[in-house]
C-alpha cells in the first residue's frame, strides 16, 4: 500500500486545521495547490518528508488575506479587553476588603490544590514505569480460605509457579521470577568495610518490566552468572568509596545459605518511584535450587509479562484454579494484577484488588475540589451579592447597546484575571509550604514543572475561574435594562436563595471535614493507645548473625548483667506484622476442613512472652526446668477456639509430618495483636527455638542511652565484622500506622482550611449585607431597638443557614465515617459525642464571625447613617 | 478606515521586488500560471525556498493591485480533482513591469562604468 503513491493522503489534522482557518472561497484552490505539491514531493522524496512539508505549507497559509474575517483581530475586541481589566480594578478598589478575602480565599484554595496534586501525581506513579514491557506486566497474587475468610498474599507464591504458568499459558511471553523478602539479608564486606544488605533475586528479563538505573555495568547482561552481584550505589559508596572501584571487586556476603563471595558487576541507582528497594541484586539461579523448586516452597513471585492484546479478565478466568491442576494438595486461588496498580490497590477482597491506597488518592481529591469549590462559592456570593452595586453600571452598558454575549465575556474575564492573580500568589504559598508538607507526607516532591504539571496548574486554575465565574456571568448579564436602570432588583430575589444554597453547601462541607477529622483523630489515637495485648515500650531488636546465629549462650548471660537490662530473648519475625504460618496441623477431635486451618508461629527464646507482657490464661510459660519443652506449644486464644479443644494443658499437638512426634500443648496466652490493627486476630502459638533470627532485649525505662551502647560493646566484641544496628519495636509499629498517622495531620489541615475559607465567606457576606442595612438598623434604633435585637435580627438569618449546614452534613458525615472505619477490624465506635462536638464547634465559630460584623453596625451612630439623602 | 485608504494608495504605486518576479513568471508560465506552478517556478529559477503561502498571497496582493485577473481553470487527478486559479497579467501589469524595466535601464545607463558599454547584456 505504501508503494503507490496515489494511495497516500496528505494529513488529515493539517487539512482540517487549514479548513478551519481559511476563507471558505479559496479553500478548493488551496487544497489542490497543496495536493498537488503533496503528490510531487512524493515521488522525489519520501513521504514522511512530504507529510512533514504539508504541515508547513498549511502553516505557511496563516497570512491575513487568508484567514476567514471572524478569526482576524477585531480592534474592537482588544479594547473591550483593556475596558473589562478596567472595569475589573476599579471594581477590586472599589471593594478593597471584598477583593482581598476573595484573593486570599481563592489563592489558599489553590495552592491546598497544588499541594493535593503534586501528592496525588506522585502517588499515581509509583512502581508505574516505563520499561520495555511494563505495560504487559501483571504479578501474580494468590489466595486461600482461612479460618472462615480468604487470605490473599503477594509474597510467597509456591516457587515453580512462574515457570509452570510460562509452559502451560499461551498467552505468557515470559516470565520473571523475583524474591524479595525482609527475610533476604546479610553482611557485605569488602576489605575492612562493611555495611548490612537488603537483597533481591531477580531472574532474566527483570529490566524489561523494573527499572535499573546504572551507573556501570550493563542492564541486560549483568548477573548472567550466579557469583555476580549488582549493588546499589550508597552500598558502592560505604564499602568501596566510589562506585568505579566497586565494579570488578570481590564482596562478601554473611549469610545463612547464600553466604560466599561475588564479583561486583553493576552498580546501580535506587529508583525513587519504586515501592521495593533494595541494596544488592543476585541472580535467581543462585536461589534455585531442586529442592526448592519443590511445589511446597514458597517465596518466589511471579511476574509475567502477557503477549501483546491478552484479555486480563480471560486471563484470570483461565488462572484461577490452575495451581489445583498442577499440584493436587492446594487450594489456592491465583490472579493477575497489573503491577502498576499493586500499589494503590493493595487490599484484597475473595482474592481480587478491590481498594487500598487509592481510597487516599480518591480522598484527598475530593478534599481538594471541596476547598476549592468552597473558595468559588466565596466568590459567586460576592459577586452577585455586590450586583446591586454594579447594577447600573450593566443597566447603562446595556442601554446603549452591548450585547449579553459581551457581559457574559466580562464577568468571565473578571473571575479569570483573579483566578491567575490567585495563581501567583498559591504557587508562593505551595513553595513555601512544600517543605513541611514533605515532612508530613513522607515525600520528597519537588515544583517539577514539566509541561504535564504546567497544564494541569493552568487547567485547574481556569476551571476555578470559569466556575466562579458561571453564575455571576449568567446571572448579572440577564437583567432586565430598564429595571436594572430603576435600581429595582427583582430577578435578585432568586440570587438570594441559590446564595444562600451555596452558604449552606459551603458550611455543610466545612461540618463533614470536621466530623472527619475527629473521628480519624480518635481512630489514630485509639490504635497508638489502644492494649495490644503485649507492651512494646523499651523494647529494641537487632540481628542476631554470625557466630551468635549458632550459639548465643555467652551473649546471653553477659547482656542480663548489664544494669539497665530487664530481660533478653530471641524471636522469629517481626512484631507486629511479618509473623511466619504454616497450616497442615493436627490434634484430638480434628475436623476434615481444619486440616487447612492456618497458624501463624512465634519462634523464640525462653522468657520471650514474659518480656513481651503477654499474660498466660492457662498453664505455664516455657521452663528451662523441663527438658521436654523444647517440643512444647503455647496455643493463643483464637487458636484455642479453632481447635475446639477443651482442657487443652497437656493435648497433643503436633504436624501430620509422619516423622515428628506429637507435642504436648503447656498453656496458653490471651489473644495479642500481633499483626495490624486492621486484622482480626489469627491463631497462633509459640515454640521454643534457640536459633531465631532477632535479639530482642527490654531495656529499663529511662536509661536507654548507656544500655544501648553497652550492648553494642558487648555485641560488637563477641560477634566481628557485624555492624550493631537496633530498632526499638515501637517505631516499627509507629511505621506500620505511619500512612493512618499522615492522614491525620493531613486532614486536620486541610479541614482548616476549608473552614477557614468559608468563615472568610461569611465575614464577607454578613459584613455587606449590614451595610446594606445601615438605614433600617438607624431607624430600628431610633425607634427603640437595643442593640442585642439588632445584633439578633442580623445574625438570624444566617445562623440558620449555618444550622442547615449542620443538619445535613451530619448523616452524610456519619455515613463517610462508617465506611472509612470498615477497614479496620479494630476501630472505635461512632460516638454520637463526635456530631455534636462538630455541630456546636461550626456553630460557635460560624457565630462568632458574624458577632464581629453585626455588633459593630449595632453600634452605629444613627444620626451619621440617616443624614445622608 | 483613514489607514486602509493610505496603504490602498500606497499599494497602487509600487511594485516591489519580489512581486515583479511573481508577476513575470505568471508571464512566462502563461496558461499554466497557478500558485503551485508558480512557487515550483520560482524555486526551480531561483534555487531559493518558497511556500505557497507566500506565493498566493502576492499574487493576491497584485490582483489587489489591479495587476492581475483570474479565473478558476481546468481540475485534475493530482489535485484531488480540485480545480486550479489561473492568472494573467492586465495591461496595467504589462505597464507596471514594463515601467519597472525602463526605469531600472535608464539606472543602468547613469552607472559610470557599465554606461560605457563594457559590459553587454541583453534585456
Amino acid at each position: 500500500m505504501k508503494k503507490n503513491p496515489s494511495h497516500i493522503t496528505p494529513p488529515r489534522l493539517a487539512e482540517k486545521l487549514l479548513l478551519w482557518f481559511l476563507k471558505d472561497e479559496l479553500a478548493e484552490e488551496v487544497l489542490g495547490d497543496l495536493e498537488e505539491k503533496f503528490s510531487s514531493t512524493i515521488i522525489t522524496k519520501s513521504v514522511s518528508r512530504a507529510k512533514r512539508n504539508y504541515w508547513y505549507q498549511v502553516l505557511k497559509y496563516i497570512r491575513p488575506f487568508a484567514l476567514k474575517h471572524n478569526r482576524s483581530i477585531n480592534s474592537n475586541q482588544t479594547a473591550m479587553f483593556k475596558h473589562n481589566i478596567l472595569i475589573s480594578f476599579r471594581s477590586f478598589k472599589r471593594f478593597k476588603t471584598t477583593f482581598g478575602i476573595n484573593l486570599l480565599g481563592l489563592a489558599t484554595g489553590l495552592a491546598s490544590a497544588l499541594l493535593i496534586y503534586l501528592w496525588v501525581n506522585d502517588e499515581l506513579n509509583v512502581d508505574n514505569f516505563n520499561e520495555k514491557d511494563s505495560q504487559r506486566h501483571v504479578q501474580i497474587i494468590y489466595s486461600y480460605p482461612t479460618s472462615g475468610t480468604i487470605q490473599t498474599e503477594l509474597n510467597g507464591a509456591p516457587n515453580p509457579l512462574f515457570e509452570a504458568l510460562a509452559e502451560e499459558m499461551p498467552e505468557v511471553e515470559y516470565a520473571v521470577p523475583v524474591v524479595i523478602d525482609p527475610y533476604y539479608k546479610g553482611v557485605l564486606s569488602a576489605g575492612d568495610n562493611s555495611a548490612r544488605a537488603q537483597f533481591q533475586f531477580i531472574g532474566n528479563g527483570y529490566f524489561n518490566i523494573f527499572p535499573g538505573d546504572f551507573i556501570h555495568g550493563n542492564k541486560h547482561k549483568i548477573l548472567s552468572d550466579k557469583g555476580e552481584v549488582a549493588i546499589s550505589e550508597k552500598l558502592a559508596l560505604s564499602l568501596f568509596q566510589s562506585t568505579e572501584k566497586a565494579m570488578g571487586q570481590l564482596v562478601e556476603l554473611k549469610n545463612e545459605g547464600y553466604g560466599g563471595s561475588y564479583l561486583v558487576s553493576g552498580v546501580f541507582k535506587s529508583s525513587p518511584n519504586s515501592s521495593t528497594a533494595s541494596d544488592a541484586l543476585f541472580s535467581y539461579e543462585l536461589f534455585r535450587n531442586p529442592e526448592m523448586m519443590k511445589w511446597y516452597n514458597g517465596g518466589t513471585q511471579a511476574h509475567l509479562v502477557l503477549k501483546e492484546g491478552v484479555d486480563l479478565d480471560q486471563f484470570n478466568a483461565k488462572i484461577k484454579d490452575f495451581l489445583k491442576t498442577v499440584w493436587k494438595n492446594s487450594n489456592f486461588i491465583l490472579y493477575a494484577q497489573p503491577y502498576s496498580e499493586g500499589y494503590l490497590y493493595g487490599n484484597y477482597e475473595q482474592g481480587i484488588p478491590v481498594a487500598g491506597r487509592i481510597i487516599y488518592v480518591r480522598l484527598f481529591s475530593i478534599i481538594a475540589l471541596f476547598v476549592l469549590a468552597i473558595a468559588c462559592i466565596n466568590y459567586m456570593n460576592f459577586s452577585t451579592a455586590k450586583a446591586s452595586r454594579r447594577i447600573k453600571e450593566i443597566g447603562v452598558k446595556k442601554a446603549i447597546g452591548v450585547g449579553r454575549k459581551s457581559l457574559i465575556i466580562q464577568y468571565f474575564s473578571e473571575s479569570l484575571f483573579m483566578a491567575f492573580l490567585s495563581l501567583i500568589i498559591a504557587i508562593g504559598i505551595a513553595f513555601l509550604l512544600l517543605p513541611q508538607f514533605n515532612e508530613i507526607t513522607g515525600k520528597q516532591l519537588t515544583f517539577n514543572l514539566g509541561s504535564d504539571a504546567i497544564l494541569s496548574i493552568l487547567g485547574i486554575t481556569a476551571f476555578t475561574g470559569l466556575i466562579s465565574g458561571i453564575y455571576p456571568a449568567l446571572l448579572l448579564s440577564g437583567f432586565n435594562p430598564v429595571v436594572a436602570l430603576k435600581g429595582k432588583l427583582k430577578s435578585e430575589i432568586k440570587g438570594v436563595w441559590l446564595r444562600k444554597g451555596l452558604v449552606v453547601f459551603q458550611f455543610a462541607i466545612s461540618v463533614i471535614l470536621i466530623v472527619s477529622v475527629i473521628v480519624i483523630y480518635k481512630q489514630v489515637e485509639f490504635i497508638q493507645t489502644t492494649n495490644l495485648g503485649y507492651n512494646k515500650d523499651h523494647i529494641i531488636t537487632f540481628a542476631k548473625e554470625g557466630k551468635l546465629q549458632k550459639d548465643a549462650q555467652a551473649f546471653f548471660t553477659e547482656v542480663k548483667n548489664i544494669p539497665g537490662v530487664v530481660n533478653a530473648s530471641q524471636m522469629n519475625g517481626e512484631l507486629p506484622g511479618r509473623i511466619g504460618f504454616s497450616q497442615g496441623f493436627k490434634w484430638e477431635g480434628m475436623s476434615e476442613e481444619d486440616k487447612n486451618l492456618r497458624f501463624h508461629i512465634i519462634s523464640g527464646g525462653y522468657d520471650l512472652i514474659d518480656l513481651l507482657g503477654i499474660r498466660l490464661k492457662e498453664g505455664r510459660d516455657f521452663s528451662r526446668d523441663f527438658p521436654t519443652d523444647k517440643d512444647a506449644y503455647i496455643l493463643n486464644e483464637t487458636a484455642l477456639k479453632m481447635t475446639k479443644l477443651e482442657n487443652p494443658i497437656g493435648q497433643k499437638f503436633g504436624n501430620f509430618n509422619p516423622n515428628a512426634r506429637t507435642k504436648e500443648i503447656i498453656g496458653v496466652v490471651e489473644n495479642f495483636h500481633f499483626q495490624s490493627l486492621q486484622e482480626e486476630i489469627r491463631p497462633l502459638f509459640f515454640r521454643l527455638s534457640d536459633q531465631a533470627e532477632k535479639f530482642v532485649v527490654k531495656i529499663q525505662a529511662g536509661t536507654e542511652r548507656e544500655t544501648i551502647s553497652r550492648i553494642e560493646e558487648l555485641y560488637e566484641g563477641l560477634n566481628e565484622g557485624y555492624p550493631f544496628e537496633y530498632k526499638f519495636l515501637d517505631d516499627d509499629y509507629q511505621a506500620l500506622y505511619a500512612s493512618e498517622e499522615r492522614i491525620s495531620v493531613l486532614s486536620k489541615y486541610f479541614a482548616g482550611i476549608a473552614i477557614a475559607i468559608s468563615c472568610l465567606g461569611l465575614l464577607a457576606l454578613t459584613a455587606f449585607s449590614t451595610q446594606r442595612r445601615f438605614k433600617e438598623i438607624a431607624i430600628r434604633k431610633v425607634l427603640g431597638s437595643s442593640g442585642t435585637d439588632i445584633v439578633r435580627l442580623l445574625s438570624q438569618d444566617f445562623i440558620r443557614l449555618v444550622f442547615l449546614a449542620i443538619l445535613i452534613a451530619l448523616p452524610v458525615s456519619y455515613y463517610l465515617m462508617k465506611n472509612w472505619l470498615n477497614d479496620f477490624a479494630f476501630r472505635i465506635g461512632l460516638d454520637p459525642m463526635y456530631f455534636v462536638i462538630a455541630g456546636v464547634l461550626m456553630m460557635v465559630v460560624a457565630w462568632l464571625t458574624i458577632m464581629t460584623q453585626t455588633a459593630k453596625s449595632a453600634k452605629v451612630n444613627v444620626t451619621e447613617s440617616l443624614r445622608s439623602e | 478606515m483613514f489607514y486602509n485608504l493610505v496603504t490602498y494608495i500606497m499599494k497602487e504605486t509600487k511594485l516591489g521586488d519580489f512581486e515583479e518576479t511573481i508577476l513575470l513568471l505568471v508571464g512566462i508560465l502563461d496558461k499554466e500560471a497557478y500558485a503551485f506552478k508558480i512557487a515550483e517556478e520560482f524555486e526551480a529559477q531561483t534555487d531559493r525556498a518558497v511556500s505557497i503561502g507566500a506565493v498566493h498571497s502576492t499574487l493576491n496582493r497584485l490582483g489587489d493591485k489591479g495587476f492581475l485577473t483570474s479565473e478558476m481553470g481546468a481540475s485534475t487527478a493530482e489535485r484531488g480533482g480540485r480545480r486550479k486559479r489561473i492568472y494573467t497579467i492586465t495591461a496595467s501589469g504589462q505597464r507596471a513591469l514594463q515601467e519597472s524595466r525602463d526605469f531600472k535601464i535608464s539606472l543602468w545607463d547613469q552607472f559610470p562604468s557599465l554606461a560605457g558599454g563594457n559590459l553587454n547584456f541583453n534585456i
